[in-house]
C-alpha cells in the first residue's frame, strides 16, 4: 500500500495561456485529442498505487466535475480511496491569484486527518510519465526534507519563460527557486513536483501563511532552502510542457513523433480518462489522414495531415487540414483550408475558407465561434 | 426497480455454432461487433435507454467471459440504487436436479424466485443475438394501450424469406390470430423478433403449468405462445421499423459490420440520444502513420495504421504495419497485420497475428474468410 497523499496543484499567475484559458482551467485543457491535462498526473498517481488524491483547481471547475466524477474510471476504488476536486472560491480576486497555500491552509484539517505519511504534489502543466512509488523510495532513502523533480534545459533564453527554475549546488541541493526571465540559456527547469512528509508540508503551509498572504508554496520552499535539506532529482524522461499557446501546440504535436507515442500507449501504464461512449470514427467519401491522431465519433470527408483531432469532429468534403489541433465537436466545413490552427471546442469553420498560422504562433479560433 | 416497473431477461445462452471459432471459447453474445462493441451491449444499452433498470442475463454456454463482462453494470449506467445487471447461470436448487436450462422458457422458470424479488408488473424477454436499437418503453406503452396479456415485437421480412422465421398472423387490430414456426406457405410476412412483453402474473402461472406439461420443449416459440393462444389470451404485435440483424453466421456478422461503413445506415451508432455503451479500453486516439492510407473505414481508438486499410472495420489496438493491405475486412481487438501482408474479405479474431508477407483470401473471393489463428507467410 502506497503511503502518500496526491495533490494536483494549479499554476500561479505567471502562467496564462492565451485563448484556451479564457474558457476553462489549464487542468481541463484537451490533450492528444481525447484527454484532459489532469488525466496525466492522476494516471501517474493511480498507476503508482496512490488511492488518495486531491485536485486543486482555479477557474471554472464545471467541466472537471463532470470529467472526474467519482474517480472510478481512473482505477481508484471509490470506497477505499478518494479523488477530490477542490475549486478556488475567490472573494473578489481573480481565481488564479489565490495562492495554492491559502487553499491548502483552508483544507488543513482534512490533510492532517489523512492517513498517509507523505505528500506528493504534481502540476497539470508539465506532462510526463513517472512512477511516484520509485520516487518516494528514493526520497525516503535520501533522508532529504523535500525532493523536487527537475530537468536541465539549454533553451531557457526564449523558452519556458515564467516557469520556475532551480539553482543547485554540486550535490544537487536546491539553493533557490526563481522565475525564468530568459536571462540564461542553460537552466534547471523545475517540474513543480514536490515530495515531502506530511509533517514538513503542514509546517510549510503554516509558516507560509504566517509570513505573507501572497506566498505560494514555492515561495516558502525558496525561503527554506538555507535551513532545510532540499534535493533535486533529475527527471530523465520526456516532458511535455504547457506554459503558453505555442508550447501547448508543440507539446501536442510532439506526440506525432513515433518515439514519443510510446510514452502514453504502454499497456502497463495506461492513461485513464472519461469515456463519452462515442462510436468509432467513420471515413467517408475521399476522407483520408496521414501522420494524425483521430479520436472517436468523428466524420472525416476531407484530407488531414500532421494533426490531432478531438472527439466528434466533422471534417467536410475537399477540406484540407494540416498541422492543426482540432478540439472536440468542432466542424471544418467543405473546401476549408487550415494550416497550423488551434480550433477550440465546438467552433465552426464555415464561411472563411483559408486560415493559417505558424508553428510558433498558431492561429486560434475560440470556443463555439463561427468563422 | 420502479421506473417503468418492467424487468428485462436476456437469453444469452446460445452457442452460436455457425460462428465457428469465434464462439469456440466464448458465448455468442460476447462476440465483438462494430469496432468497439460486443453483441450483448445492444440489448443491455437498449434496456438502459428504455428506463429499465433491472436486467437479468441468462448464460449457459462458455459463460466465464460473458459473466465477467455483463456483471459490471456500471458500463451501461445500471449501478444506481435499485438497478443492476444480474448474471444468472443455471444453478442447482433445493428439490431439483437441474444444472442446465432446457429451453428458453425453462431459463425463465428456473429464475422465478429472482424475478419475484423485484415484484415487477411486466417482464421483457430478449435474446442476446441481435444488432438493433429499440425503445422497449414504447413497446410497453403499446402493450398497455392494447390491454394485452402479451405483446410480441415483429418485423416485416421479404415474403420469399418468411418461411425461415416464426410468422404471426394478425387481425386488423394487431391481435395475433395464429403463430406458425417456419411455415411452408406463410400467410403473413410479420416475423417474430424473439422480443416479448408479458404480464408477469400471467407468465408466471403459464411457466409453472408448462413445467408439468409432458413433451414440452419449454420454449417460448414452440410451447408458451401456442399455449396462450389456445387459452384465448389476448396476444398483440408491436411492429418494429428500423435496422435489425441476426449476426448468427460469419457472412451476416461481416455484412452487419460493413453496413457501418455507410454513414446513412439505419443503425446510426453516433446518435447522442441513444448511445450504445460498452467497456472503455484506455488507449490513445487511433493513429495513421506518415505513409498510412485509410479509405472508407470505421476505426476505433487505439488502432495504429502504417499500411493501407480500405472498406474495413478496425477495433482497438489493431496494428497494420507498413506495406500491409487490408480490404473489406473486420479486424477484432489486438489483431496485428505484419509488414507487406494482405488481408482481403475476412473476419480476423481477437489477438490473431498475420505474419509479414502472409496473404489471407483475395479481393474477389465470394466467401468471407474467418481467421482464428496465426497466419504464416506462404500458408
Amino acid at each position: 500500500m502506497f503511503n502518500a497523499l496526491g495533490i494536483i496543484a494549479y499554476n500561479n499567475t505567471n502562467i496564462y495561456i492565451e485563448g484556451l484559458e479564457k474558457y476553462r482551467p489549464i487542468a481541463a485543457f484537451n490533450f492528444i485529442g481525447r484527454y484532459r491535462l489532469v488525466d496525466f498526473p492522476i494516471s501517474n498517481m493511480t498507476n503508482s498505487g496512490m488511492w488518495d488524491i486531491d485536485i486543486y483547481v482555479n477557474g471554472n471547475p464545471k467541466v472537471l466535475f463532470e470529467h472526474i466524477g467519482s474517480g472510478r474510471h481512473y482505477n481508484i476504488n471509490s470506497k477505499h480511496g478518494h479523488l477530490g476536486l477542490i475549486p478556488v472560491f475567490p472573494d473578489g480576486t481573480r481565481a488564479n491569484a489565490v495562492p495554492d497555500v491559502e487553499m491548502y491552509y483552508d483544507n488543513l484539517v482534512d490533510i492532517e486527518n489523512d492517513p498517509n505519511d507523505y505528500v506528493i504534489i504534481a502540476p497539470v502543466n508539465f506532462i510526463y510519465k513517472a512512477n511516484y512509488s520509485d520516487l518516494l523510495d528514493q526520497h525516503v532513502a535520501s533522508g532529504a526534507d523535500i525532493s523536487m523533480l527537475y530537468q536541465r534545459i539549454d533553451d531557457a533564453k526564449d523558452k519556458y519563460l515564467h516557469c520556475d527554475v532551480l539553482t543547485l549546488n554540486k550535490q544537487k541541493g536546491v539553493l533557490g527557486i526563481e522565475e525564468n526571465l530568459g536571462a540564461y540559456k542553460v537552466r534547471n527547469l523545475s517540474l513543480a513536483t514536490y515530495i515531502m512528509s506530511k509533517e514538513v508540508f503542514i509546517n510549510l503551509v503554516k509558516k507560509a501563511r504566517a509570513t505573507s498572504s501572497m506566498y505560494w508554496l514555492k515561495d516558502i520552499i525558496n525561503d527554506s532552502c538555507p535551513d532545510m535539506d532540499i534535493r533535486a532529482i533529475n527527471y530523465r524522461g520526456r516532458i511535455y510542457p504547457i506554459y503558453n499557446q505555442e508550447s501547448y501546440f508543440k507539446s501536442n504535436m510532439m506526440m506525432l513523433h513515433e518515439d514519443n507515442m510510446k510514452d502514453f500507449s504502454d499497456a502497463n501504464w495506461p492513461i485513464y480518462t472519461r469515456t463519452y461512449d462515442s462510436a468509432p470514427t467513420i471515413y467517408l467519401n475521399d476522407g483520408t489522414t496521414r501522420n494524425t491522431y483521430v479520436s472517436n465519433g468523428c466524420q472525416i470527408s476531407g484530407e488531414i495531415t500532421n494533426s490531432i483531432i478531438g472527439r466528434a469532429v466533422k471534417i467536410g468534403k475537399n477540406a484540407k487540414v494540416d498541422g492543426c489541433i482540432i478540439l472536440p465537436e468542432a466542424v471544418v466545413g467543405d473546401n476549408a483550408n487550415l494550416k497550423n490552427c488551434i480550433i477550440d471546442k465546438g467552433a465552426r469553420i464555415i464561411h472563411k475558407k483559408d486560415l493559417a498560422g505558424t508553428e510558433e504562433s498558431p492561429l486560434y479560433i475560440g470556443r463555439r465561434e463561427t468563422v | 426497480m420502479e421506473q417503468n416497473n418492467m424487468l428485462a431477461m436476456i437469453l444469452a445462452g446460445g452457442r452460436g455454432t455457425r460462428l465457428f471459432d469465434l464462439t469456440k471459447k466464448t458465448a455468442k453474445p460476447a462476440v465483438y461487433f462494430g469496432g468497439k462493441y460486443r453483441i450483448i451491449d445492444f440489448p443491455i444499452s437498449n434496456c438502459a435507454n428504455s428506463n429499465i433498470n433491472v436486467v437479468g442475463v441468462l448464460t449457459q454456454y462458455e459463460p466465464v467471459e460473458l459473466n465477467a463482462y455483463a456483471g459490471a453494470g456500471q458500463r451501461w449506467g445500471l449501478d444506481t440504487r435499485g438497478s443492476g445487471v444480474y448474471v444468472l447461470p443455471p444453478s442447482e436448487k433445493d428439490g431439483t436436479k437441474f444444472d442446465v436450462y432446457r429451453g428458453t422458457a425453462d431459463a425463465i422458470t428456473q429464475n422465478i424466485e429472482f424475478i419475484d424479488k423485484f415484484n415487477p408488473e411486466y417482464v421483457l424477454i430478449l435474446s442476446g443475438d441481435h444488432i438493433y436499437k429499440m425503445d422497449y418503453d414504447k413497446m410497453l406503452s403499446a402493450h398497455k394501450a392494447n390491454a394485452a396479456d402479451a405483446t410480441i415485437a415483429v418485423l416485416q421480412v421479404p415474403w420469399k424469406e418468411a418461411s425461415r422465421f416464426g410468422i404471426m398472423e394478425i387481425d386488423d387490430q394487431s391481435n395475433i390470430i395464429a403463430f406458425k414456426e417456419k411455415p411452408k406457405e406463410p400467410k403473413s410476412n410479420l416475423a417474430s423478433m424473439g422480443i416479448y412483453i408479458f404480464n408477469w402474473k400471467l407468465l408466471r402461472k403459464e411457466l409453472l403449468d408448462d413445467m408439468k406439461r409432458e413433451g414440452s420443449s419449454h420454449d417460448f416459440g414452440n410451447d408458451i405462445i401456442p399455449s396462450l393462444l389456445n387459452q384465448g389470451k389476448h396476444l398483440s404485435v408491436y411492429q418494429f421499423e428500423g435496422y435489425w440483424k441476426d449476426v448468427g453466421t460469419i457472412d451476416s456478422l461481416w455484412e452487419a459490420n460493413m453496413d457501418l461503413l455507410n454513414k446513412n445506415n439505419e443503425l446510426d451508432l453516433d446518435d447522442p440520444n441513444w448511445k450504445i455503451y460498452t467497456s472503455d479500453i484506455p488507449s490513445l486516439p487511433h493513429y495513421v502513420g506518415p505513409n498510412g492510407k485509410v479509405e472508407h473505414c470505421y476505426i476505433n481508438q487505439g488502432a495504429v495504421i502504417y499500411g493501407t486499410a480500405k472498406d474495413s472495420v478496425l477495433f482497438n489496438n489493431v496494428v497494420i504495419e507498413e506495406g500491409a493491405d487490408v480490404q473489406q475486412s473486420v479486424l477484432m481487438p489486438g489483431v496485428h497485420v505484419g509488414a507487406g501482408a494482405k488481408v482481403y474479405r475476412a473476419i480476423v479474431a481477437e489477438n490473431v497475428k498475420i505474419d509479414p508477407e502472409a496473404v489471407v483470401s483475395d479481393p474477389d473471393s465470394k466467401e468471407i474468410a474467418l481467421v482464428a489463428k496465426r497466419v504464416k507467410k506462404g500458408e
